[in-house]
């Protein structure tokens, strides 16, 4: 598919709508405090590129309006101390696919919060973080319409003496029936010096709803995989 | 009735040739003692033919009931009726033994085992093999003492229901009065379901509680030599240096520094 591509670079607060079927790149130079507010119009589809670098604090406002589909693509550049509030709402309809990358060695602030406004909105998010040194992330969805769906996948490696803090949170409010929230956090400790936390979460106040967590921390020994599948549990199921 | 076909078996652990050409074949209702020097490739047998990773199989089959074993994977075989109850029994913290055992039955069935049929059969088991109480309810074997974790195989054996059941060295760890329990346990399985077992024990003793069918002697990666129980006495009276003569075999003895020393020490008690 050819699609165009514009690329912006922003140092200082900025508003920036997306094109349909173009690839947005903002290049985000942070210091001090940066505003950014960023909106995906109403049924188009596109890529949306965002690469961070820079030191204190990021606020990121996503508008993902009704029936936008959009990929979105994060790069945590930043080697410094960074603090990142991300909120994003998903209007009727929309659906946006978000790949994190945090690839760290700077301390590392954030938080992440899905608003699902709109019926039918749906969130897919995939996150790699490697650190080396310090991060923690807040990650949550608030489901606010019926009928929204969130598949949250959040993968770690922690190196060194790094330490890691990940709380992942999904919320179906009272009414929003038919709404689902899954979720997988998988750390992997290569050093033992290692501090990792993972918190999942589920708050549900509905009933006609599905939800699941799935949570492993450390190293996977071959050996205890290998005996829990000799007892007949699926290689999925023996790793978390 | 199950049948498990080994043919012309050879495995490899880091290139390095283990087994060289095994042929077995164990029905149900057939209980088969399999023995041999240190070091000559029985675990690597039993764990082949459960499917652990680091055993690459270079030729041959294995067969349960006309299916092709070696295309499944390690849960796959658990779940046609394949068990191995290990001479090392892993020990995973974090699931406790319960919900592991309940997860382990759920993997085989439609329908998610009740919650009191579950803990009925788990409670059931737990008295037969006379066990503490408490241990379902521990992290899975994490600091069991070594005839617990025995124990805890034999366990997860009567709640899996497989029909081969392969046990290495399940009576080390044992004591006298554990060992004649798990031997019941084994033997009431084994009048009421007709399994077909594969026994690997250096140790008379629990063939004699435990009468094996067939015997076959395991040395440097073929089987030898097979008979019936009465080899299981030849060798605890004779060893296994006879063989290796009558057959001009060699036997390959582990070159470990603590096994040298044992032996020195039982020579100079012979010179006494
Ligand atoms: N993971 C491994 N890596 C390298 N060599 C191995 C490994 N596992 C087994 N071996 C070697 O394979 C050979 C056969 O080992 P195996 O465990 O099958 O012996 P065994 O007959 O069960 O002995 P024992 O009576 O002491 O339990 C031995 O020489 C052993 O050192
Ligand atoms: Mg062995």
């Amino acid at each position: 598919m050819a699609r165009e591509s514009v690329e912006f670079n922003i140092q200082a607060n900025e508003i920036v709508q997306c094109a349909d079927n173009t690839q947005t790149v903002l290049n985000l130079s942070v210091n001090d405090t940066l505003d950014i507010s960023v909106e995906l119009v109403e049924n188009t589809s596109g890529i949306l590129v965002i690469n961070v670098e820079g030191i204190g604090r990021l606020n990121l406002v996503l508008n993902c309006l009704e029936g936008s589909s959009f990929d979105y693509l994060w790069v945590n550049k930043s080697d410094t101390s960074l603090v990142v509030n991300e909120t994003v709402y998903l209007g009727k309809q929309a659906s946006l696919r978000t790949n994190y990358g945090e690839m760290t060695s700077g301390e590392h602030e954030k938080t992440t919060v899905f608003h699902m406004i709109g019926e039918r909105s749906v969130v897919d998010v995939r996150s790699a973080s490697i650190t080396f040194n310090k991060m923690s992330w807040d990650m949550s969805v608030e489901h606010e319409a019926k009928y929204t769906e969130a598949n949250l996948r959040n993968y770690a490696i922690g190196l060194e003496n790094s330490e890691f803090v990940l709380k992942v949170i999904g919320h179906i409010l009272n009414g929003n029936s038919g709404s689902q929230t899954h979720q997988t956090s998988r750390v992997l400790n290569v050093s033992d010096k290692i501090t990792a936390v993972v918190y999942p979460e589920l708050l549900i106040d509905e009933n006609d709803v599905a939800a699941s967590h799935a949570c492993t921390m450390g190293q996977p020994d071959p050996e205890q995989v290998y005996y829990l599948q000799a007892r007949g549990l699926p290689e999925r199921e023996a790793l978390s | 009735m199950s049948v498990l076909k080994i043919e012309n078996l050879h495995v490899s652990i880091e290139d390095k040739e283990i087994l060289k050409g095994i042929d077995l074949v164990v029905k149900s209702g057939e209980i088969h003692a399999i023995m041999g020097p240190n070091g000559n490739g029985k675990s690597t047998l039993l764990s082949a033919i459960m499917g652990h990773p680091k055993y690459q199989v270079t030729e041959g089959s294995i067969t349960f009931d006309d299916q092709d074993v070696l295309a499944m994977e390690v849960d796959e075989r658990s779940r046609v009726g394949l068990f191995l109850g290990m001479q090392y029994p892993m020990e995973v913290t974090g699931v406790t033994n319960s919900d592991f055992m309940k997860s382990a039955i759920n993997a085989r069935r439609e329908q998610p085992i009740g919650l009191f049929e579950f803990v009925k059969s788990m409670e059931g088991s737990i008295e037969k093999l006379q066990m503490n109480s408490d241990l379902a309810h521990r992290y899975l074997n994490e600091g069991f003492s070594g005839g617990e974790k025995k124990r805890n195989e034999i366990l997860q054996m009567l709640m899996l229901k497989p029909e081969i059941v392969m046990l290495d060295e399940i009576d080390s760890g044992l004591d006298i009065d554990a060992l004649r329990i798990v031997a019941t346990v084994l033997l009431e399985e084994y009048e009421k379901r007709k399994i077909g077992l594969i026994i690997v024990s250096h140790y008379e003793r629990f063939f004699e509680l435990i009468a094996p069918t067939h015997t076959h002697i395991l040395i440097n990666g073929k089987i030898v030599m097979s008979s019936d129980a009465s080899l299981v006495k030849r060798i605890d009276a004779d060893g296994y240096d006879w063989i290796s003569r009558e057959l001009g075999l060699e036997v390959k003895k582990e070159v470990k520094p603590v096994s040298s020393i044992e032996n020195c020490a039982v020579k100079e008690k012979v010179g006494l």
